[in-house]
């Protein structure tokens, strides 16, 4: 089986099997990160002749030669030659040799060599022969691993001494590719659409960006599209690109609208580069229909697609493709219409990257089609926050029964490994290298605040509090490294968001940007945003507000949602209004996860699941309120002219059908009057 | 009429004090000035680097105040200031001006030069995609955009002096580059002259000419 930990690309034969199993199955059984590579893998200019030989890449270890022919012979060494002077070029070209140094500097003490004999192999021993114990080669070694993996770090932040506070040692941990996610960036597609899928903060972005990259050099004159649903993310992602291909020192200039088209889906009628269905309409000159509360855009593409089948030469070799490329980013967001049109229109490869759900209360978590790369390691949080997040998202600390609760195979999607015992469900997560720093010295990566208030709006002072104190325990936080987000869409916990940006300079002495009125992260200073304004957002510490904890599916989504933006802690402000019992169930199930590494439940009967199933389908079939109300005033009989005015007066009263009723046929007669 | 008159620290006074070109600008100022005083801090005499004052009548105008500057707009909602610890603003359909409805505004305002969209679907996206949005925002929002703003500014600028052009005290009348011009003045007024000035039921002032 196929796991994180491990990637080869080395072309498996005889000689070398039985010594890459070992180190896939070592990689699995002590959840380390292992490469075998035959070249560096960011650089497609480099290839040798040489080819009984692979390099074991394993952080904290040297880099290993490993020869699988003739001992000692001269082919080897000049493979060894050439692949470290081709290394040097590498880290030259990323600013990194100001930081490791030139090769003939270190060779001794950061590389090995190994001659293979497959009657004296030992995994663990050879393993151990090649750990480095100084922390300043353990770090040297990960950035050359990073160079060798493509997985660039910005030098910048990475640079500098082993840090002695655990909030740089994260911002500063070196960002390796596991396996999943190189073999999506450099194995060889063999299907025309290739589909990836992950939790949130799983890095689908980051590697669609390098995917791109890479075929934007690779081949000169590949048309490129690069698109998702949401305009505001399309604009950043567009402002994204340049910045990335600078970071990844590509030499080519990127040529807008003739090479590359990044834009939303849609697109508007006066700019044909404004969308991606906007520019393949202009392409194939077929009718454009602009955004409309009436018409789906999977119907759109679907009617699209007819027309461009229509077209005379759809079949013949002339049939142009608008694009050779297409990278869908944020796939959740679509109906199969829209993939399928792109499919269409692009010659060479569509890839299609998005969450695993849209809500944790999503019931098609495995789709039918199996995604061809799963993520299963979210890399933005600890992954006891996770595990505490989703837990609380789904319920599953008051229950019996949960909210939620996802069958054995949706856990593992989700990257839980699943034990039983009996009736008792033991969910894990595996620890990741990048938090390794928090587990060692126990830190809490989530807290629970109770705020002697009674309303979001009294609890700016316990805000302050908690700022005061991470300020003081980490003397180099900056600003930018918080995030305070308010759940309840009151008008109170707005209230609450102007009086802090109004306390936070006046006490603390950061300014602070509202997100939901800027739509922007600004520099140096505490983002404060609404449940609406995280997606693609992290900081080291996040504040999340609640009065309470609400059951309904969109506030506990949101609730996780906010709590997973955190790489170091999450805190969560609750206030006196919480329930006790529920709060006690909550404190239980995080402590529970601090000490055993786990979440323990019991696993509901069949008749509950299906009760929960049955609750969740209905509020999925549901009407919209609007829908709902304009319903009602078609069977009440109300003139069109009075709907708008008694919605408006509705949206005060409640949202009960009965009550709606009873409501509308005592209001229309009196707005009637 | 009731006054209403606040405090401003140092960072208010640079909030409000940035310069007014566009409606855009007014429609942010106003935004900001609600929930500042919706949040009501009580800033000391001491820390006060100006003021802020609202004037309620049939013609509502807010103003603001620093040694050197004055300006002030049109206020164009009702206000309940009946509690004294609180105050309210309504629109003329009693919908509420909280903080929530002025975040949404700002978001709609701040959202890529919303005003010089060239396709009209294009200036809806951005007040479509507030959620949920607050009763009445389109309401407001259109309001905001129709309301003439009354701007008015006193400017005492010595570096710039020019007893003819660009007197050392003087009014601008409204802001944008093609409509705003001067009326210089003999000497500096008090707020209260300047308040008085726009106030209709205070005595008229007369201009002399002075070629």
């Amino acid at each position: 089986m196929e796991t994180s930990y491990f990637y080869s690309n080395i072309n498996k034969n005889e000689t070398n099997a039985q010594f890459s199993d070992a180190l896939r199955k070592y990689a699995y059984s002590k959840s380390k990160q292992v490469y075998i590579i035959d070249r560096p893998l960011g650089e497609k200019r480099y290839s040798y002749s040489y080819k009984n030989v692979a390099v074991v890449l394993i952080p904290k270890s040297k880099i290993t030669f490993v020869n699988f022919g003739t001992n000692q012979s001269e082919d080897f060494q000049e493979f060894i030659q050439d692949f470290i002077e081709d290394l040097g070029a590498i880290s030259d070209k990323f600013r990194y040799k100001d930081v490791i140094g030139r090769a003939r500097s270190w060779k001794d003490r950061m590389i090995d060599e190994y001659c293979y004999d497959p009657n004296k192999f030992d995994v663990d021993r050879f393993v151990r022969g090649i750990e480095i114990s100084d922390g300043e080669d353990q770090k040297k070694c990960e950035l050359i691993i990073s160079l060798l993996t493509g997985s660039i770090n910005d030098i910048e932040r990475v640079k500098g001494n082993v840090p002695d506070n655990i909030l740089d040692k994260i911002k500063q941990k070196i960002i390796l590719f596991d396996g999943d996610q190189t073999r999506f960036i450099y194995d060889k597609p063999n299907k025309p659409v290739i589909t990836i899928q992950g939790l949130s903060g799983t890095g689908k972005t980051e590697l669609l960006l390098h995917k791109m990259k890479d075929i934007y050099v690779g081949s000169e004159t590949s048309k490129i599209l690069f698109t998702c649903h949401n305009k505001i993310l399309a604009d950043s992602l567009r402002k994204r690109i340049p910045n990335f291909f600078n970071f990844m020192k590509v030499e080519q200039q990127i040529q807008w609208k003739e090479r590359l088209l990044c834009v939303h889906a849609w697109g508007s009628q006066g700019d044909p580069w404004s969308g991606a269905y906007r520019y393949i309409c202009h392409f194939y000159n077929i009718p454009f229909q602009r955004y409309s509360y009436h018409t789906s855009f999977d119907t759109i593409c679907k009617t699209a697609m007819e027309q461009i089948r229509l077209k005379d030469n759809f079949q013949a070799n002339s049939f142009k493709h608008a694009f050779d490329f297409t990278f869908i980013d944020e796939s959740q967001d679509f109906g199969q219409g829209f993939i399928d049109l792109c499919s269409m229109v692009t010659k060479s490869g569509v890839y299609v990257a998005g969450d695993i759900f849209q809500s944790i209360f999503d019931t098609a978590i495995v789709t039918s089609v199996r995604p061809d790369h799963l993520l299963s390691k979210c890399y933005r949080t600890d992954p006891r926050t996770l595990m505490f997040a989703h837990a609380l998202g789904m319920g599953l600390f008051e229950g019996p029964p949960p909210l939620r609760w996802l069958e054995d195979q949706e856990w593992k999607a989700c990257g839980y490994t699943v034990n039983k015992e009996g009736s008792t469900y033991y969910l894990k997560r595996e620890p990741l290298r990048r938090f390794e720093d928090l587990q060692t010295t126990n830190y809490k990566s989530v807290k629970i605040v109770e705020s002697e208030a009674q309303q979001p709006i009294g609890v700016d002072n316990c805000i302050i509090d908690l700022l005061s104190k991470i300020k003081n325990d980490n003397p180099t936080v900056l600003a930018d490294d918080i995030g305070i987000i308010f759940l309840d869409g009151s008008q109170e916990a707005y209230l609450l968001a102007d009086r802090l940006e109004q306390t936070i300079p006046r006490e603390i002495g950061w300014n602070v940007n509202k997100a939901y009125e800027s739509k922007q992260k600004v520099r140096d200073t505490v983002l404060i945003s609404n449940r609406n304004n995280v997606k693609g957002l992290e900081f080291p510490f996040v504040i999340c507000i609640t009065s309470e904890i609400l059951n309904s599916y969109s506030y506990r989504n949101a609730l996780y949602t906010m709590l997973t933006r955190s790489f170091l802690q999450s805190i969560l402000i609750v206030t006196r209004n919480l329930d006790k019992r529920l709060k006690e169930q909550i404190d239980k199930g995080l402590n529970n996860i601090y000490t055993n590494g786990y979440i323990e439940i019991q696993e509901p009967s069949e008749s509950e699941k299906q009760r929960i199933r049955t609750t969740i389908q209905q509020k999925e079939n549901q009407v919209s309120l609007y829908d709902l109300f304009y319903n009602l005033c078609d069977e009440v009989g109300v003139e069109a002219r009075y709907r708008k005015g008694l919605y408006e007066g509705f949206q005060k009263a409640g949202i009960d059908r009965a009550y709606l009723q009873k409501w509308l046929e005592i209001s229309y007669p009196m707005v009637l009057k | 009429m009731k006054e209403k008159v606040f405090n401003l620290d140092q960072r208010a006074v640079d909030l409000f004090f940035s310069p007014v070109r566009h409606k855009a600008d007014v429609i942010i100022l106003l935004m900001n000035a609600i929930k500042y005083m919706l949040v009501n801090f009580q800033i000391s005499d001491e820390n006060s680097k100006g003021k802020m004052s609202l004037n309620v009548s049939k013609m509502s105008r807010l103003s603001f105040f620093t040694d050197q500057k004055y300006f002030s707009i049109c206020f164009p909602f009702f206000v309940d200031v009946s509690d004294v610890s609180l105050i309210d603003f309504y629109t003329k359909d009693d919908i509420s001006v909280d903080s929530k409805l002025t975040s949404e505004i700002l978001s709609v305002i701040n959202d890529s030069d919303i005003f010089n969209r060239q396709d009209v679907f294009d200036f809806i996206e951005p007040i479509d995609q507030v959620e949920p949005p607050s009763m009445g925002l389109w309401n407001v929002l259109k309001e905001l955009m129709m309301f003439e703003d009354g701007y008015i500014r006193y400017d005492f600028d010595e570096l710039r002096e020019n007893p003819k052009y660009h007197p050392k005290y003087h009014l601008d009348i409204f802001y944008s580059s093609s409509s705003s011009f001067k009326f210089g003045l003999k000497e500096k007024p008090s707020p209260s002259d300047f308040l008085n000035m726009m106030d209709i039921n205070m005595p008229c002032l007369y201009l002399t000419q002075n070629m």
